[in-house]
């Protein structure tokens, strides 16, 4: 402001107090009065402004604090929402019911900074967990960690227990573990999941990355009330012949959905990581065995469909086959001629060697590769065998091959390739779970015939006269039309065959008419009982367990009982009788015979 | 002194002010309010999950069958004797329905007026239902179960 701008107003002034006060007048009066109203609306709305903060502070705390009552307050109160860990996938069974499931659980962990009587500690500690000794826990309270885990995974009631010492340094820290509310009963399907939550083995590890990634359940095949019934009735057989374990499956012939399967001895999946390994051994998919007369079911369907082969075809088994050094018996031998039925039906190693022989070794191995023996098959567990095949394939592994020794196939694989042949002739591989994409896969699969239908309907024939006339008796169950075939092979040991070492094996189809299910059963190394007059084949082992499994599963899958004649008063398999002869026309031949016999005898005397 | 737009621009400001507080606050307390229903929510599906496993494990098929054959009595499904085909023959007939299959029909009382006037209205079939018996409501009081028991019989059951 220059002075003569000043000079230019008119200024004047009075006297207040001996000092002079200068009055503005004018432009510069009301510019200053004009800031010192600016100021005075600025003082104002900070004023305000502030008012208002001390006002909401004042609710807050002494307003709404006065009003809230303890018992009103809020457990979840929380500035922050908990973030949702991703949680493992369930695995249900076919109709839902839960198989595996990852549950919230407490885990104790320990800062040994902060405990100040470790002493104290360990030992009310270990009064809780009375598996962790005093020793140990005082080890682990004594060191200079900061973090020490007690015990993981721990009971809501041990929790509490824990909550009740109060001792400073101890905290929980919320993990997922993995529960089985099924326990043992699908162990080897389902598997187990490790501590940090990875699957181990079955399901669990075969769908390990998937089951992580999202938290929809997984759905199988099996049905745990046919898992239920397969493992009471293994594991009463096994225990009734004093064997070394058993294994079984039940499987849907039409699209290879496995019901149920079943390796015992089995374990708990809570245990896994303490299980001992025999238990763990998968004897259904993982283990391969030579399953003996069971093979009989292919040789006999290769002869049909590749050489178009005739019923009445009769085959010489009087004599052992003999093949260079090697020579081929039968273990009941018939000493007759028999038919291409009666082979089967009496499960004649001679005869199916014979059928074998004619079949050719490359189509019996194309046969063979086709219906998936000599592959090693492909579903969802990770426990798959590899079939042990003869290398190099001489004459006389087709021989043996024929009848089911020197070739060695998991159970899953002897089960799916017997439900092609049975189901019309339609390939069908295992599969556990249930799923859009493996359905797909399987009506895909629908589309591969490894035999025709005339083949397919000769064969059901063939396993249902197995039941009615021959080693198959005792699988049995009145109204379900049951077919099967019986199967013993000796163990291989040191220096050739153990004859003491079996497995005895019997694979039932059924209802014979219209097949829709098969269940195997196969028993290691059952020893003779007095009830089975000391036999442990597979006619007295596994033929009565399948009838047992049969009669008990067929009330839970709805299918009603039928009679056993058509409205002509002719059986299902009435086509060939003619080519057999039955327990009553042999006996009366046996007398017969001996009536001539003696005589002859007297005749010449 | 103040200019009547400065008054306005002030008071305008006051209130813009006020409202972008008491809105921030009404976030930051429903946030919270979320935060809680979103916490209490997973405890609650956790404890579902946990019920249901429960539920399953009670329900295992082994405890279930040494429950029915300790209480009922109940053997396994299966017997020596093979007596399925025979047991065909003794299986009930199935039990008839007590709620009828077609909507029944109002009795003619309680036909309106205009219904019976309205020659357009197609008459209602008659179809009788001899094997259902009408389900009468008690004129008297009483019990839930005594009705029950009426309307069972009424219906042929036992």
């Amino acid at each position: 402001m220059s002075f003569s701008f000043i000079s230019s107003q008119k200024i004047s002034g009075r006297t207040i107090g001996g000092a002079q006060k200068i009055q503005m007048e004018g432009v510069r009066q009301s510019a200053l009065e004009k800031a010192k109203g600016r100021l005075v609306l600025m003082s104002a709305f900070f004023v305000i402004a502030y008012g208002v903060v001390v006002a909401r502070s004042a609710d807050l705390t002494i307003l709404q604090g006065a009003l809230v009552q303890p018992q009103e307050e809020n457990i979840y109160e929380a500035t922050q929402a908990v973030p949702q860990k991703q949680i493992r996938g369930d695995i249900l069974d076919r109709n839902g019911v839960l198989l595996a499931r990852s549950l919230q659980t407490a885990s104790l962990f320990a800062d040994p900074k902060l405990i100040q009587n470790p002493e104290r500690v360990a030992k009310d500690l270990s009064e809780i967990f009375p598996d962790i000794s005093y020793g140990a826990m005082l080890q682990r309270l004594q060191g200079n960690k900061r973090f020490v885990w007690v015990k993981r995974n721990i009971t809501p009631q041990d929790q509490n227990k824990i909550l009740y010492l109060g001792h400073p340094g101890l905290n929980f820290k919320k993990e997922m573990h993995r529960v089985y509310p099924q326990g043992a009963l699908a162990s080897h399907i389902v598997g187990a999941a490790g501590v940090d939550g990875q699957g181990l083995a079955g399901i669990e590890g075969g769908f390990n990355d998937l089951l992580s990634s999202r938290d929809m359940p997984l759905h199988l095949t099996m049905d745990v009330r046919l898992q239920h019934v397969l493992k009471r009735e293994i594991a009463a057989t096994v225990k009734e012949f004093n064997a070394v374990g058993g294994a079984g499956v039940v499987m849907d012939i039409e699209n290879g959905e496995v019901l149920a399967a079943v390796s015992l001895p089995d374990f708990d999946p809570h245990d896994f990581t303490h299980v001992k390994d025999n238990k763990k051994f998968n004897r259904f998919s993982l283990g391969v065995y030579e399953l003996g007369s069971s093979f009989k079911i292919f040789s006999t369907a290769a002869l049909l469909e590749k050489n178009n082969a005739n019923m009445a075809q009769r085959f010489d088994v009087r004599k052992p086959l003999e093949v260079g050094r090697f020579k081929i018996r039968d273990f009941h031998p018939e000493k007759r001629i028999l038919s291409l039925p009666e082979v089967f039906i009496h499960s004649s190693n001679i005869g199916s060697a014979m059928m074998g022989q004619e079949v050719g070794t490359q189509e019996l191995k194309n046969f063979y590769k086709d219906i998936g023996l000599l592959d090693t098959p492909d579903y969802e567990l990770p426990e798959k065998g590899a079939p042990i095949i003869p290398s190099p394939w001489r004459e006389v592994n087709t021989l043996t091959a024929a009848y089911g020794h020197g070739i060695a196939v998991s159970p899953l694989q002897l089960v799916s390739a017997a439900a092609s042949i049975v189901n019309g002739g339609i390939l069908v591989t295992p599969t556990f779970v249930r799923s859009e994409k493996s359905q797909k896969e399987s009506s895909m699969r629908r589309n591969v015939r490894v035999v025709s239908p005339q083949t397919s309907h000769r064969m059901r024939q063939l396993l249902r006269l197995v039941v009615t006339e021959g080693t198959g008796g005792k699988a049995e169950v009145n109204g379900f039309l049951v077919g099967g075939k019986t199967g013993t092979a000796e163990k291989p040991g040191k220096g050739g065959y153990n004859r003491k070492s079996l497995i005895s094996s019997f694979i039932g189809v059924f209802p014979m008419d219209k097949p829709r299910y098969a269940v195997f059963v196969m028993v290691d190394e059952p020893k003779g009982t007095k009830a089975s007059f000391g036999y442990a084949t597979g006619g007295w082992v596994g033929a009565p367990t399948v009838k047992r499994v049969i009669a008990s599963i067929v009330s839970i899958l709805g299918i009603a009982p039928s009679v056993e004649v058509d409205d002509n008063g002719n059986r299902f398999e009435e086509s060939l009788m003619r080519h057999v002869k039955t327990k009553q026309e042999l006996k009366q031949e046996r007398l017969l015979n001996a009536a001539l016999k003696q005589e002859a005898s007297l005749g010449t005397q | 002194m103040f200019r009547l737009s400065g008054i306005m621009a002030v008071m305008l400001a006051t209130v813009c002010g006020a409202l972008l507080f008491w809105t921030s606050q009404s976030v930051q307390k429903t946030e919270k309010k979320v935060n809680e229903l979103s916490n209490y929510a997973q405890n609650e599906e956790e404890t579902l999950r946990v019920l249901s496993a429960e539920w399953d494990y009670l329900n295992r098929p082994e405890r279930l069958e040494e429950l029915s054959y300790k209480n009922l009595n109940i053997n396994q499904a299966y017997s020596e004797k093979d007596v399925f085909v025979e047991a065909v023959a003794e299986i009930p007939e199935p039990f008839m329905p007590i709620i009828p299959a077609i909507k029944p029909q109002a009795p003619a009382a309680f036909v309106s007026f205009e219904e019976t006037k309205n020659k357009d209205t197609p008459s209602r079939p008659q179809e009788k239902l001899s094997h259902i018996r009408p389900v009468v409501m008690p004129e008297n009081k009483q019990t839930f179960e005594d009705f029950l028991n009426g309307i069972t019989t009424a219906a042929g059951g036992e």
